[in-house]
């Protein structure tokens, strides 16, 4: 301030400090006229009295008055007068720290980060400058989320030794790949993204077909940073993507947006805003929390491991916590009930997105009561089942869970209805619906079984109702979704489908035996036919991944049955006679015709199937059901192929929901299942309009397409540009 | 009372009292819900209009210039009247003032949500309203000024004096902040920038709180007090005392909300000095009217009018002692920019002004529609409990939450390396947001029962007014 | 007594008041205001390109100073945390300041440097994607919302007006370089030029 503004100011303040004074003094001077009791004037009948005022008040007034000139003097506020006491403003602080990092460090000969790590000085400053400077993008605990890298699992893209990790952090990198939009078809880069996803995952649900196609566009387009997509390149960033780690997303949605929009991954360069030994400190904290996680995942015992591993397909977990085609056990399928939608969530060790908080008690509370960390968890999880899994297997999965890759992926929010939405009220729906006695391996009292047979049994009953959780789908529930126990295995609608009714009379009748139920459930397909739709999810990716002799207990127990499931003496079993000449004659020759013109064109003329287009129609076990709804559904419907076996592969199926009426299916219907399935009892064209109808509704109907187009536009938050 | 009514100008009264409980409802409600949604993020519901940064100058707008100025508008207009012996100066100007402020608020309800703002806190509307507010104020105070020159008394009431210093501060302090240079209708840069601008911005700032919230609610206390315990001002002389020392101090507090930061020292020091020793005018005049009331003892004892008005009293004691406290620099440091503050602002906002505007309600409507008695005893009882509830777990949970991030944002390791990050603050707060949220529905509640009390009292059939009474 | 000097003239009561009152607009707000150029000659302040403005006034539209400060006290732990200290000169072209006065989320002063363009577009669509416990609202609009550019000049010579040295080369290149920009984006921008101009300034 210029001497004229400077003299300005203080002369104001001077000023202004003597008049408020003299208003006070004056007061002070004239105490001998108040007196508390006269009323010197009157307001609309408010009368005023004038007391003096405390004595206390003059005394705090000038005492106020004096530490104010006091203050004025030693510190700076009279303009440019910079006090007495020389003091500045930035020297306040309120903590008085009693040496500096620098110092510290300084003292350190040995700087390497391995070495820094175990320094608890260097690592607590170097976990709060993480959490202030790098937990916004690489989250607290250095997990990484989607976009952004988890540092902690040792895979690096820019390298990790200690100088390519700190190089990071000071000068920043830029993992750039462009967008292919403008330059591939959609179809191009639907079939790269299959190719990619194939690189690690099994259970595509695409043909090897595409695969192949896809991978020789990537061969033209991608190999100069990517070569075949198995080579990571740590000077320029490119990642292997045939590991499970996906930086940006790793389902075929998210892999196609990447691929259609490229990518900018920046990370910022922090030499500027962070002094040496502060990036020193960070990359310290960083190999702390990377030799934790080493640490614990080298403490799991891997036999453990293993036989989680096994056990966590057999209980097909990553079937439902995954979605369609994404990351493993990332969580993210929907599970749409009569309430609403509720998704699978993110089961890998991800501390903020999955359950890496979680400890063992915690886990087996989610698995065993359904009660998750953070509520209630929907019975959509079949907690129900896994209840009766033995302590043994329950710390397997749990080590098999632990050891698997983190995924970052976020969990989505359900659309439950009110009040399903709260997650209380499924502790009242647990007391009310659910049985939590233990499972009974006494021997079954309506069949007489060898000792192996009833050692099979029982081990079949461990699988089925525990980690199997057969029951789940294939029992009818009541209006709560609560499974009815003494209808347990007789079917229920899903998605569309009949899950069939798997009850032991039904597999008696319908002439399941031993060889065709193992055959079926271990490779998907069978004598008497293949594994479809939901089934044929869960052989790929739970039943055809266990061995055979525990197959072969599964369909002991369901062959034998149990308490509320048994083979009523006297039952017959159905013998279906393939066409016979009474088919040809004259007035079924009408509806001989129209199976030829249809189903024959690929199930053969004389029904048996014909590899590798169709499966058997004839002892065809949908055929045999009890129930037609399959049947009917599978005309409207179509088929896709299923995959399971990329050896041994069916064609698609198309619909016939536009080719033929209600009353043709009927009759057709009727035709097939009488001689290909001994089914006696005519299917009528009321039944097939209900189901038709349904079908309709649920947007089920008409051509299911031969390609997964499933993946198209399911996860709204990856397109945010 | 009614006897009197008629010669004065009564209506426009009325209808700026309506229109005040009318804003004080509304102006909360959006508090509660912006104390919601700052702990269900959810409550956003991803709409430019209502997300956080653009309801919350529509809060402090409503609280500040819908409820408290119609109020102060109101009870100055009736105020100057009876104690000036006179009717308003002009009839038809006090109705332009009337609707003139009605339109401001209006313009104010659909510009703010839409994101038109200067960005100055408390004077967020953009420059053609700033013009009709000006226009308005000014007719404000030539209806005021010159009802008081034609009034038939000596002397000035002292309400009227802190009225008057709200009327002119406010036009000096309004007009410098707002200066502007539009861009279109709805868009303009401010003539100061940066430090020059933060200034002249926290010198309005404060003294937004300092004549509108203190200086208008104590002119208005000056005269409710008394007729409420029908005890004499108690003095005088500390009227005059209070008086200048608010109307000189306040004026210089403003740049205590700059320490620490890049303005000169020597401006951020002279404000803390004059914040320092405004503590003393402020607690004098809370002693002038808690003496005015401790006359009447007994009714005090089971009058919540009285109560409510000895609760403001006592908050205004608490505000006024915990504002110096949060100029001084060791406690700057910790509270700038936390919760504490806004825990400060709604201990005066709810407790000073709160209830001294309840208090006025509950003694006022009644008797501006010629009635005495409250239709509900209780319900004012359960009011009170409320408001001091509300009020409580509002101050104590900001308090906690406010000390706490200060505490974390600055704590140090022993090596000078920070302790915790921001998100750790941020997470150790929350609950305390909850609490916070509580509290303040707890008060809006309280306020919603008043105006079903009062509205039942208004259309109560019977008028059980005592003739003659001195009562206004 | 009634004293005999304001409580009896309605004029003594205005004048005094406003004589009691300018104190502080005499020695707070005037000698600072002519200070202009002493404070530009040290400020290593730069004006906003075009977009960059653009995305300062969403800011100011959509409130983000309501919970965001952009004034790092000069305190050890306060820099530490926010970075280098605001001195008087930065904020020199800031019409009006936009310090803030609560740190509901963090201080931004300094924010241009730290975060992607990418974490921030993810930051802005939701909040709670790359901070789980964020208490900040979601703003998805602002990248729905298309700049149309038109009002681009006439800000920029308003602020020249002010003091902001634009040349007629940048104002006359500005509307096209804001036109068909998202509101998210010119936001995004104005981010990460927070702090820029400053950066050279540094002691850690």
């Amino acid at each position: 301030m210029s001497v004229f503004w400077n003299t300005w100011v203080i002369i104001f303040i001077l000023i202004f400090l003597t008049f408020m004074a003299l208003v006070v003094f004056k007061y002070w001077r004239s105490e001998d006229t108040a007196d508390k009791d006269k009323t010197i004037a009157t307001f609309d009948g408010i009368d005023e009295n004038d007391a003096p005022p405390p004595r206390l008040f003059y005394l705090s007034y000038l005492s106020a008055f004096i530490l104010a000139i006091g203050f004025l003097v030693l510190y700076p506020g009279l303009g440019n007068w910079s006090g007495m006491l020389g003091w500045q403003q930035n020297e306040d602080a309120l903590s008085s720290p009693i040496t500096d990092l620098d110092s510290q460090m300084s003292s350190l000969t040995d700087q390497s980060l391995h070495q820094l790590a175990t320094n608890i000085d260097v690592t607590e400053s170097g976990g709060v400058l993480f959490k202030t400077h790098c937990a916004a993008c690489h989250s607290s605990n250095a997990q990484g989320q989607t976009h952004f890298p988890n540092l902690i699992d040792n895979d690096w893209l820019y390298g990790g030794t200690d100088e390519d990790i700190l190089n990071s952090i000071k000068h920043g990198r830029n993992g750039a790949m462009p967008g292919w939009k403008e330059v591939l078809s959609d179809d191009q880069v639907a079939k790269t993204s299959y190719y990619i996803a194939s690189l690690q995952r099994k259970n595509l649900n695409a043909p090897q077909i595409k695969i192949d196609l896809g991978k020789e566009i990537f061969i033209q387009y991608c190999a100069s940073c990517h070569i075949d997509g198995t080579v990571a390149n740590t000077e320029i960033g490119v990642p292997n993507l045939a590991d499970d780690i996906w930086l940006h997303g790793g389902s075929i949605e998210e892999i196609q947006h990447t691929i259609n929009n490229g990518i900018n991954n920046l990370m910022p360069a922090f030499s500027e805003q962070l002094s040496e030994n502060q990036i020193l400190a960070i990359g310290a904290y960083l190999t702390k929390q990377r030799q934790a996680y080493d640490a614990k995942l080298a403490a799991l015992d891997p036999e453990s491991v293993s036989r989680g591993e096994y056990l966590a397909y057999a209980g097909d977990c990553v079937a439902c916590h995954s979605a369609e085609s994404g990351e493993l056990f990332g969580g993210g399928l929907p599970f749409k009930t009569p309430f609403g939608t509720a998704y699978s969530t993110n089961i890998t060790p991800h501390l903020s997105e999955g359950i890496g908080s979680y400890n063992y008690a915690e886990f087996k509370a989610a698995l065993f009561k359904g009660k998750g960390k953070h509520g209630y968890l929907y019975p959509a999880m079949p907690y129900t089942s896994y209840q009766h899994l033995t302590e043994q297997d329950t710390q397997d999965i749990w080590n098999y869970l632990q050891s698997i890759t983190a995924v970052a992926r976020q969990n989505d929010k359900n659309s439950m209805m009110f009040p399903t939405n709260i997650r209380l009220g499924l502790l009242g729906w647990n007391i009310v619906f659910m049985d939590t006695n233990p499972l009974s391996y006494d021997a079954p009292e309506h069949a007489s079984l060898n000792e192996h047979e009833l050692a099979q049994w029982q081990e079949g009953k461990y699988w089925v109702m525990g980690l199997g959780h057969c029951a789940e789908c294939h029992s009818p529930r009541n209006i709560a979704q609560a499974m009815i126990p003494e209808k347990i295995f007789q079917g229920n609608i899903i998605d569309g489908w009949n899950a069939p009714n798997i009850t032991a009379k039904e597999l008696y009748e319908a002439r399941w035996d031993m060889q065709s139920l193992t055959d079926f459930l271990h490779t998907g397909h069978s004598s008497k036919g293949s594994a479809f739709a939901g089934m044929a999810d869960v052989v790929k990716n739970s039943t055809s991944l266990m061995t055979r002799a525990d197959i072969e207990t599964i369909s002991r127990y369901l062959l034998v049955g149990d308490v509320n499931n048994t083979i009523p003496d006297g039952q017959q079993q159905l013998t279906p006679t393939g066409f016979v000449p009474a088919s040809y004659t004259e007035e079924q020759q009408n509806s001989y015709d129209l199976y030829t013109n249809t189903c024959g064109a690929c199930h053969g003329e004389d029904g048996k199937g014909r590899d590798p287009i169709a499966p058997t129609l004839l002892n065809n076990g949908i055929i045999m059901h009890s129930d037609p709804y399959n049947t009917i559904a599978v005309t409207i419907r179509g088929l896709s192929p299923t995959y399971v076996d990329q050896e041994r592969n069916f064609m698609p199926m198309t619909s016939f929901q536009n080719v033929l009426s209600d009353s043709e299916l009927a009759k057709l219907i009727s035709f097939v299942r009488l001689y290909l399935g001994g089914r006696q009892e005519p299917v009528t064209t009321e039944q097939v309009k209900t189901v038709r109808q349904q079908l309709e509704k649920a947007g089920f109907a008409g051509n299911l397409h031969t390609t997964p187009d499933m993946y198209d536009n399911k996860d709204k938050a990856i397109n945010i540009d | 009372m009614s006897s009197g009514m008629d010669k004065y100008d009564i209506k426009v009264v009325k209808y700026f009292i309506i229109a005040a409980v009318a804003w004080s409802i509304a102006g909360m409600l959006i508090g509660v819900m912006l104390a919601a949604q700052l702990y269900w993020p959810v409550l956003n519901f991803d709409s430019e209009y209502i997300q956080f940064g653009r309801l919350r100058p529509l809060h402090t707008s409503g609280v500040i210039f819908g409820f408290v100025v119609n109020m102060l508008m109101g009870t100055s207009l009736y105020i100057v009247q009876r104690t000036g012996q006179t009717r308003l100066f002009n009839k038809s100007l006090s109705w332009m003032v009337f609707w003139g402020w009605q339109l401001v608020l209006l313009l104010a309800l659909i510009t703010l949500p839409l994101g038109y703002t200067s960005t100055k806190e408390y004077a967020e509307l953009e420059w053609p309203i700033d013009l009709l507010i000006g226009l308005v104020w000014v007719l404000y105070a030539i209806l005021f000024f010159g009802t008081i020159a034609k009034r038939k008394v000596h002397h000035i009431f002292v309400s009227n004096w802190f009225y008057g210093a709200f009327i002119i501060v406010v036009t000096l302090i309004f007009v410098i902040n707002n200066l502007a240079m539009p861009v279109s209708l709805t868009k303009s840069y401010s003539v100061f920038s940066g430090a020059q601008d933060a200034i002249v911005q926290w010198w309005w700032g404060h003294n937004a709180v300092g004549f509108l919230l203190t200086a208008g609610v104590i002119g208005m206390n000056y005269y409710f007090i008394p007729k409420v315990s029908e005890r004499p001002i108690y003095s005088y002389r500390l009227s005059v005392i209070h008086f200048w020392g608010l109307v000189g101090f306040y004026t210089w507090a403003g740049t205590h909300h700059l320490v620490y930061s890049s303005v000169p020292v020597w401006v951020q020091n002279i404000g803390i000095v004059m914040s320092l020793i405004l503590w003393l005018p402020s607690w004098a005049g809370a002693f002038n009217s808690a003496m005015t009331l401790l006359q009447n003892k007994e009714k005090l004892k089971t009058d919540y009018i009285m109560l409510f008005f000895m609760s403001a009293i006592l908050y205004y004691c608490l505000a006024t002692l915990e504002g110096p406290l949060l100029a001084i620099r060791w406690f700057n440091m910790i509270a700038h920019n936390t919760e504490w503050i806004i825990g400060h602002v709604h201990s005066a906002a709810l407790g000073w002004v709160g209830m001294s505007a309840i208090a006025m309600f509950y003694y006022f409507i009644p008797r501006l529609w010629g009635k005495e008695q409250l239709w509900s005893n209780k319900l004012i009882k359960l009011h009170f409990w409320l408001a001091h509830i509300g009020i409580a777990l509002y101050a104590i949970a900001l308090w906690v939450a406010g000390i706490g991030e200060g505490y974390m944002w600055l704590a140090q390791q022993e090596n000078g390396s920070l302790v915790y990050s921001f998100v750790e603050a941020m997470d150790f707060k929350a609950p305390w947001l909850f609490v916070r949220f509580f509290g303040g529905a707890c008060f809006v509640f309280g306020l919603l029962i008043m105006v079903f009390n009062l509205y039942k009292t208004v259309s109560m059939n019977s008028s059980v007014s005592k003739e003659g009474s001195a009562d206004a | 007594m009634l004293s005999k000097d304001f409580t009896q003239s309605v004029f003594i009561l205005i004048i005094s008041t406003i004589v009691v009152a300018s104190f502080s607009i005499l020695v707070l707000i005037v000698p600072n205001l002519v200070r202009t150029d002493e404070i530009i000659a040290t400020s290593l302040a730069k004006p906003l390109t075009p977009l960059e403005l653009a995305g300062r006034d969403v800011y100011i539209s959509e409130g983000c100073h309501v919970c965001h400060t952009q004034m790092v006290r000069g305190i050890e732990p306060e820099v530490k945390r926010n970075g280098r200290a605001n001195k008087e000169g930065d904020d020199i072209y800031e019409f009006p300041n936009l310090w803030g006065s609560k740190r509901t989320g963090p201080d931004l002063t300094n924010i241009g440097r730290k975060y992607s363009e990418q974490w921030q577009r993810i930051h802005l669509m939701n909040p709670r994607k790359v901070v789980p416990t964020s208490i900040m609202p979601a703003y998805p609009w602002l990248f729905t919302q298309v700049l149309s550019g038109d009002d681009i000049e006439s800000k920029m010579r308003v602020l020249r007006k002010l003091g902001v040295p634009y040349t007629e080369n940048e104002i006359d290149k500005a509307r096209l370089q804001v036109k068909g920009v998202t509101k998210g984006e010119a936001l995004i921008q104005y981010l990460q030029s927070l702090g820029n101009d400053t950066a050279s300034d540094q002691e850690h």
